[in-house]
């Protein structure tokens, strides 16, 4: 396991790995199909799911796997955060709410969807979940971007901001989608998390994912 | 190559060297800030079918205005000489050239570019200009690698979008990120644009108020939307910071969740309030040494009750505070950047202004809302934002030594 | 009503995303909010949309909406009042 990492878990292209390890491969291809799945499978029992975007519903499943079984009841909840990357912020809920403007004599947006075109709610999701008050942050890029992602989660902690962040790369888009969650421990010391293992380790999972889909 | 990997022993002062804005108020520092000062409001009665089928009071740039001023910097693009850019860019762009007027540019690794942001390039999705420019084009990172491209930045560019902190959680996190020896400069532009998508999802939430916000008053029934771009630059090399200038620096901030509801804030303003302790924290500073507040305030009944009590728990009621959501309206991704450089221009004039919209409380907790704009002693101010998701964020800003 | 109220509960899930739910475990004088079905402010400003795109009713003042929707019965005799 690489320095500071606890956890990690890798959703793709209907197949979940915990730690690297294949748990669940889809029977079915469709993204939401797959989701659903995935939501029996970690035996979750949270009616709001239901009212959640996709990529929310990704982002919430993912972090669900990834926090069974971890011990936090020691952390202060504003020692625990979540920051992860993205690509095409909100764009599926994004084009149901434009479709919902797009004719004067069908004009029905919806406060339901609306509330989720902000990538930032998925993460508000998950803190509400797991009572985490602690740093949170969306940043966009067009692929994962461990470098970036690193300094930040490495400048947060050496600044002693949080015990614990829940970081990685969660997106969902009309042709893919992908949730990469990596639960960080501060250990105090400057460079608790190096790029360059997470992005092996990311780049391992694809390549799995490729492998067994 | 990202950014430059330091010890941690480095502790850099991060300044304030340069910033610049544009919106309904105007375009360039001086003209926002004369305005301000002026008591002028930049939320107006909209009546254009273009943008939105009703009538509806928000804040708008003036498009003729941002064309002509773009066209006068175009020649500076790197980018090739036909390229056309979207509005949003356009709105970026310029005052990322504000920023840059008097300084020779950093456009190298050691110079962090970061876009805040909540929907960029939205208008895109309207089926006429998905057909024109296509899906890709509208993605933030997409608008956010053409602004870099234009001013011919060397590393990539970031983007954070986390609703309306993301203005205050940018200044933050690269606060830390040039303290600490990451990076060296960065350039922060905070932008968001007034379209019908935004709009007719804050009408769908029956958020919107038919006449200009009224923060903090009892009479307060919703916010008004907001166009605006702002950018800051802020570096830990002292000496790019003019000679005759005050010395700003960003002392500390913090970020936060409320972990209670998606959109509605907490009820007992505890997670703003976390963000405000965490930014004296790293400040090493106490609620007493803070001389003025540029609050959330959206006037909307919950967000400005929460705020009261966050206030009220970080010790911080009779410090003089304010919101200027009346004065531009809510501007998103914006605020945060353009709220802070209006407060780092009050702590350069020593001059704090009245809390436009405001006459009597209607928050549950007393606060000492600025009634009349006015010269004011600062040394360190505060600046909060909250927004959906449960999030919050807080930044200071200090005045380290007053130019002779 | 009977029609109406059993439409009302199907319409209410498919909105609602309340998928957990079958319409004929929803009473029609459970109260929606609170302690009833638990439904939150954002699940109130969908069922206004909900009136206006089904029922062609627009409610104009927001607040009216703690009576009109406390329950599936209010608002089926709501609608039967207003529908044009």
């Amino acid at each position: 396991m690489m320095k500071n990492i606890l956890k990690h878990v890798f959703i793709k292209d209907s197949v979940l790995f915990i730690d690297g390890n294949l748990v669940l491969k889809g029977e079915n291809p469709i993204f939401a199909k797959f989701l659903k799945e995935v939501y029996k499978f970690a035996k979750i029992k949270y009616p709001k799911y239901y009212k959640m975007d996709p990529l929310s519903k990704l982002g919430f499943l993912a972090s669900e796997v990834l926090l069974q079984n971890q011990e936090l009841a020691s952390y202060p909840a504003e020692r625990i955060g979540i920051a992860v990357n993205n690509r095409a912020s909100t764009y599926l809920v994004d084009c149901k709410h434009q479709e919902s403007i797009n004719h004067q004599d069908k004009y029905f947006p919806s406060p339901a969807n609306f509330v989720y075109t902000l990538p930032n709610v998925m993460t508000g999701e998950i803190c509400i979940r797991n009572g985490f008050k602690g740093e949170n942050a969306v940043f966009i890029s067009e692929i994962f971007d461990a470098a970036f992602m690193c300094n930040y989660l490495n400048t947060m902690f050496a600044a002693n901001k949080s015990d614990l962040m829940i970081s990685g790369f969660v997106d969902a888009d009309e042709n893919h989608y992908e949730a990469f969650l990596f639960l960080a421990k501060n250990d105090g010391k400057f460079n608790a998390v190096y790029a360059k293992e997470i992005e092996e380790l990311y780049n391992q999972l694809k390549d799995k994912t490729n492998i067994e889909k | 190559m990202n950014g430059i990997q330091k010890n941690k022993e480095v502790n850099n002062n991060t300044y304030v060297v340069s910033t610049a804005m544009i919106s309904s108020l105007g375009f360039g520092n001086k003209k926002n800030m004369d305005a301000l000062y002026n008591g002028d409001s930049g939320v107006k009665l909209i009546d254009d079918h273009q943008l939105y089928p009703q009538k509806f009071v928000g804040a708008r740039l003036d498009s003729k205005a941002l064309n002509r001023c773009f066209g006068n910097i175009q020649h500076l693009s790197h980018l090739p000489a036909n390229y056309e850019f979207t509005r949003f860019e356009k709105m970026a762009i310029i005052t990322m050239g504000g920023v840059f007027r008097n300084i020779e540019f950093p456009t190298d690794e050691k110079t962090l570019f970061l876009l805040s942001t909540t929907k960029g390039n939205i208008d895109l999705l309207k089926p006429e200009l998905a057909k024109k420019f296509g899906k890709e084009r509208s993605m933030l990172w997409k608008a956010a690698d053409i602004i870099r491209k234009f001013w011919g930045f060397e590393n990539k560019a970031q983007v954070l979008s986390n609703a309306c902190i993301s203005g205050v959680e940018a200044i933050h996190i690269v606060n830390r990120m040039i303290k600490q020896g990451v990076y060296k400069h960065a350039v922060i532009v905070g932008a968001d644009m007034l379209t019908e998508f935004v709009i007719s999802g804050f009408m769908s939430f029956q958020s919107l108020s038919s006449q200009v916000c009224k923060p903090f008053d009892e009479g307060r029934d919703g916010l008004n939307l907001g166009e605006a771009s702002a950018c800051m630059f802020l570096s830990s090399d002292e000496n790019l910071v003019p000679k005759n200038h005050d010395k700003i620096v960003v002392s500390g901030g913090g970020s936060s969740n409320d972990a209670n509801h998606i959109s509605g804030p907490s009820r007992t303003g505890d997670g703003q309030f976390f963000a405000i302790s965490s930014a004296l924290k790293e400040a090493q500073l106490s609620a007493k040494d803070i001389d003025y507040i540029s609050a959330h305030g959206t006037a909307t009944s919950y967000n400005d009750e929460m705020e009261s009590k966050a206030l009220t728990l970080a010790g911080l009621h009779e410090k003089p505070i304010n919101s200027l959501k009346a004065y531009f309206g809510h501007t998103l991704g914006a605020a945060g950047l353009l709220e802070s450089i209006v407060a780092i221009h009050n702590l350069k004039d020593q001059k704090i202004l009245k809390s436009l919209g405001y006459e009597k409380l209607g928050v549950p907790l007393t606060l000492n809302i600025i009634k009349e704009t006015k010269q004011w002693p600062m040394v360190n101010i505060l600046k909060t934002a909250s927004g959906f998701g449960g999030s919050n964020a807080a930044v200071i800003f200090s005045k380290l030594i007053t130019a002779k | 009503m009977e029609k109406l109220i059993a439409d009302l509960k199907e319409e209410i899930i498919e909105a609602l995303n309340l998928e957990d739910m079958e319409p004929d475990e929803i009473g029609e004088d459970d109260a929606l909010f609170g302690d009833g079905l638990g439904l939150d402010s954002i699940d109130a400003l969908e069922l206004i949309v909900l009136l206006e795109k089904n029922y062609g009713i627009k409610i104009e003042d927001p607040k009216q909406g703690k009576d009109i929707f406390f329950s599936i019965k209010s608002m089926a005799e709501y609608i039967t009042a207003h529908q044009k």
